[in-house]
Formats: C-alpha cells, structure tokens, sequence
C-alpha cells in the first residue's frame, strides 16, 4: 500500500525554488532515511507531507488522500528548535496535544488520553518525569517527549526531522533501538537528517536530497548521486558502526 | 464598608477585580508567548476609535473597543501573509492608530473631553455602564479560555504541531488577538492607553518567580494585579495624584524590589 505518493512536485519559498521536480514513493512498513546538506529541504519536504507547504505544481498523497485529510494518520516529530520552550507546560500536557485529533472545541481530554499517554512515556521511559516542566528538562529527555508526543495517536506514519541534533550518541542508540522496534510492529518511518552518520545499520532505505531527490527504494546510493548532493565525494561509512551505506567497491 | 457607600468607589473596586481577571487570562499567555509588544499596538491603535468615538459623539469607549477588535482580526489574518517582518508592521499600525485618533480629535468642533482620562486612565471615573461593559467583554473572554484552553494552549507552544493535529491555528490566533483587544478595552479604564503594557506584563512576571504552571500563573497574576491596583488607589486617593501613573508606578516599584532581591539570592 502506498503511503505518501508525490508526483512531480516543486516547490517553491519566496522567491527560492526549494524542491524540484520531486517524485517519492513511499510504502508501508518503510523505514527510510533522507540525507542531504543544510538547506537541501529536507524539512520543506516532510511539510509537504504534512500539508503544511503546499507545492505551486505536483500531486501529493498521503495513504491516498489530500495531506489536509491525511495528516491524521501521521504523527510528526519536529527539529527541536522551532517551539516555544519558555512557556509553562508540564511532560503530560505536552504528551496530550498528540490526542487533540478527534477532539472538538470545548471538549476536554478523556481518562483515556490520558491513559495512552501514560503508555507512550513508558514507551519512551519518560513517565517518571511526568510532571516535570517542559524547560528544565535535557535535549535527549526534550526528544522523547516529542516523540511521545507524535506516537500518542497512534499513527501510522511518523515523520522525524533531525531526531537526534541534540542528543548524546549512547542516547541515540536507545533511539534507533526503539525506532527499529516501532518500525517492526508496522510503523511507516521516514526520517531526515543532515548527519550522514547517524544512518546506522537500523534506517532500511536511503534518498538523497538536495533540491532534487535521488531514491531507488533501497538503501545503495550511487557516489555521483552523492557527489551531485553534496557538490563534493563524501565518505558515507560511519565510524563504529559496520555497515557500509554504499555498494562494496572492487 | 462604610466607602462602599460612595458609587465611584465601589465601581472602582468592581473595576480593578474585572481588569484582574482579564490580566490573569490573558496577560499571562501574552507574556509567556512573548506577544507584549503586538499587545502594545493593540492597545495603542485603540486610541483610533477612541478619536473617532469623540468626532461622532458616541462613548469613546465603544468605539475604541470596535476599532481594536478590528485592528486585531486584520492583524490575524494578515500579519503572517505580509512580505515585512511583523514588528514592523506592528509599528507601522501602533503610530497610525494614534494618527488617526489625534487627528478626529483635531477635526472635533464640538467639546473635547479629556483625553488624558483614555491615555492614562482614572479608575476612579470608572461608571456603572463602564463595568457591564467590562463585565460582558470578561466574560466572553473567560468563556473563550475555558473552553478554547487546549487548543490555545496547542497553538502557543508549537503552532506547525497543532495544525498537524487539525486545529485550525489561524482561527485559534486570530480568536487570542481579539481576546487580546477586549483585555485592552477593559485595562483602558484603570490605567489608560500608554500604560497598558504595565498591568499585562508586571503581574505575571512576579507571579511566574513563585509558581511555574499555567494555571497557578494565571491565579497569582490576577491576585497580584488586583492587590497592586488596590493598593495604587489607596495611594492615589491618600496623595491625591493620579491613580493611573500611581498604579504603574507602583507595580514597577514592587517589580524592581522583587528582581533586586532574587538577585541577592533572598529567595
């Protein structure tokens, strides 16, 4: 089954074109990884999943709905950056905007929202600190939360931007074991980052993305692919981890 | 109780536990999203209608309140969609705002009241009509915090997130800056136009040393609101100054005594 369908997509900000001609599949049970350099649009990309930038050409589906219809099957797990983390919510508030879904105006949360986010902080071993204050809390704990917050409704494509950008390597391992789990019990990934090293032998498919998108549904990537992402030959073998991204060299 | 017995005093009572209520609400959440300055244009643009209101004759305030609300929904739905960087234009419409009002007040051939009443504000002028204003507006701002609370909430803390969840964040929004303006309308009557920003921005900054919640903000900074408008009075009754400026004046006496001794540790 198709989960995201985008045909000839451009997009362009301003008077910037951000992404090109871009077509993407993506299936169920994907796990795939999108590498390319800072402003490559990356997250431009996963907002246009989302719907929340809206290509001035292209078709975009998700499970074969507008992205306006299908943004309630996917749950999104922001670069850490952009929110505001001065303002006064505690873990569990957080946790809850996840259920807001199907929930009307003037209707409170129910026993069970709160219920199913007392189980996604024991998912990500964050319901000890419950009741902590969102601002005092570690970029590693910050991130769990988040993505807690994008699991509480259950969805069935999770969407990451730059997941670990703030989080410790041996913390960043959890991270990945979790996600490969997820992704094992069914979980549609797709998951961005400028790092090429965090693609750990965990991530099942690679594209590569620099205005325009290089993806092959699997996890080989040409090196003058790459070359042409990066604008120079990268090494794309990961220290301590034995796995190579590329094709064995002869 | 025997002051009760005089109207202006127990309206003036009445007015400082009206504006306390909508300082709590709505104060607290335009300090913790870092909105003072917006909230400031809000504020400042009503002195549009309240030149208006004198040409035409009609209550000032009426016409000031039309004017902010309207000055806020264009800001809601046409702040994000400008090429320029919103401050900008939020300057731009702050000084037209007052423009406008001192020009139809220019135009008035007819008696011109006071207009140090609506840039500075005397609570003790607070009339009976003035109070079921304030009581409507705080009401329906109340109304609107208890039952909009999550998606408010969604929506200052990570706006791309809740959109992503179907709240619609543009109504949300635009809903908070006309509960903005109302707050504005009824902070007029105590303190008046230019000291607006004081009693939204002093009471929370306080209360936010004492209590980290949201909703344990918003109780201390309606407490704190009303105790320093109460005290403001008194002050402005006993010295026979203005009870506008002795407000402010007071509420930054009492903030700079507070961030002195945090910085000293004392607590």
């Amino acid at each position: 089954m198709k989960v995201v369908e985008l045909k000839e997509v451009w997009v362009r900000l301003g008077n910037q074109l951000v992404l090109e001609d871009i077509n993407f599949e993506v299936f169920q049970g994907d796990y795939i990884g999108i590498i390319g350099p800072n402003g490559a649009g990356k997250t431009t990309l996963l907002k246009v999943i989302l719907g929340l930038i809206k290509p001035f050409k292209g078709k975009v589906r998700v499970f074969g709905l507008e992205p306006q219809e299908g943004k309630k099957f996917i749950g999104y797990v922001p670069q850490e950056r952009p929110f505001n983390r001065d303002f006064p919510l505690k873990v569990m508030d957080v946790v809850l905007m996840g259920c807001l879904k199907d929930k009307g105006l003037f209707r409170n949360f129910s026993a069970e929202d709160f219920k199913r986010a007392e189980e996604v902080l024991e998912l990500v071993e964050m319901l000890p600190l419950k009741d902590r204050e969102i601002g005092s809390l570690s970029g590693g704990e910050l991130q769990r939360v988040l993505i807690a917050r994008a699991l509480v409704s259950k969805p069935k494509l999770l969407l990451l931007d730059e997941p670990t950008a703030h989080v410790d390597l041996p913390v960043q391992t959890e991270f990945f074991d979790l996600l490969k789990r997820l992704n094992e019990e069914g979980l549609t990934i797709i998951m961005v980052t400028h790092d090429v090293g965090v693609l750990s032998s965990y991530v099942g498919k690679i594209a590569c993305l620099n205005r325009k998108i290089y993806y092959h549904g699997t996890k080989e990537i040409r090196p003058e692919e790459l070359e042409a992402v990066y604008g120079c030959p990268v090494d794309l073998i990961a220290h301590g981890v034995p796995h190579r991204v590329l094709r064995e060299h002869h | 109780m025997a002051l009760f017995q005089y109207e202006f005093l127990r309206n003036a009572f009445l007015a400082g536990l009206l504006i306390s209520l909508a300082c709590a609400l709505v104060g607290t959440l335009i300090v913790m999203r870092k909105m003072v300055y917006l909230a400031g244009g809000i504020a400042h643009i009503a002195f549009g209608g309240v030149g208006i209101g004198i040409f035409l004759g009609i209550n000032p305030v009426f016409s000031a309140l039309a004017f902010s609300l309207l000055s806020a929904l264009g800001m809601g739905l046409g702040l994000k969609r400008l090429k320029i960087s919103e401050d900008s234009a939020i300057g731009v419409l702050w000084a037209i705002g007052m423009a406008i009002g001192a020009l139809f007040v220019g135009l008035t051939k007819s008696y011109v009241p006071d207009l140090m009443v609506y840039l500075f504000g005397n609570i003790l002028m607070v009339s009976t009509s003035d109070i079921k204003t304030m009581l409507i507006l705080d009401g329906v701002i109340t109304l609107l915090t208890l039952g909009l609370w999550k998606e408010l909430l969604a929506v200052s803390f990570d706006p791309d997130f809740a959109w992503v969840c179907g709240v619609r964040v543009r109504l949300i929004e635009t809903i908070f800056l006309l509960m903005v303006a109302a707050s504005c309308v009824i902070l007029i009557h105590a303190v008046g136009i230019v000291l607006v920003l004081a009693l939204l921005t002093i009471p929370t900054l306080l209360s936010r040393h004492f209590y980290g919640g949201l909703k344990g903000m918003m109780m201390l900074s309606g407490l704190f609101s009303f105790g320093l408008i109460m005290m403001g009075l008194a002050l402005s009754y006993l010295f026979n100054i203005p009870s506008g400026a002795t407000i402010v004046l007071l509420s930054g006496i009492v903030f700079g005594f507070v961030e002195a001794l945090r910085r000293s540790n004392f607590f």
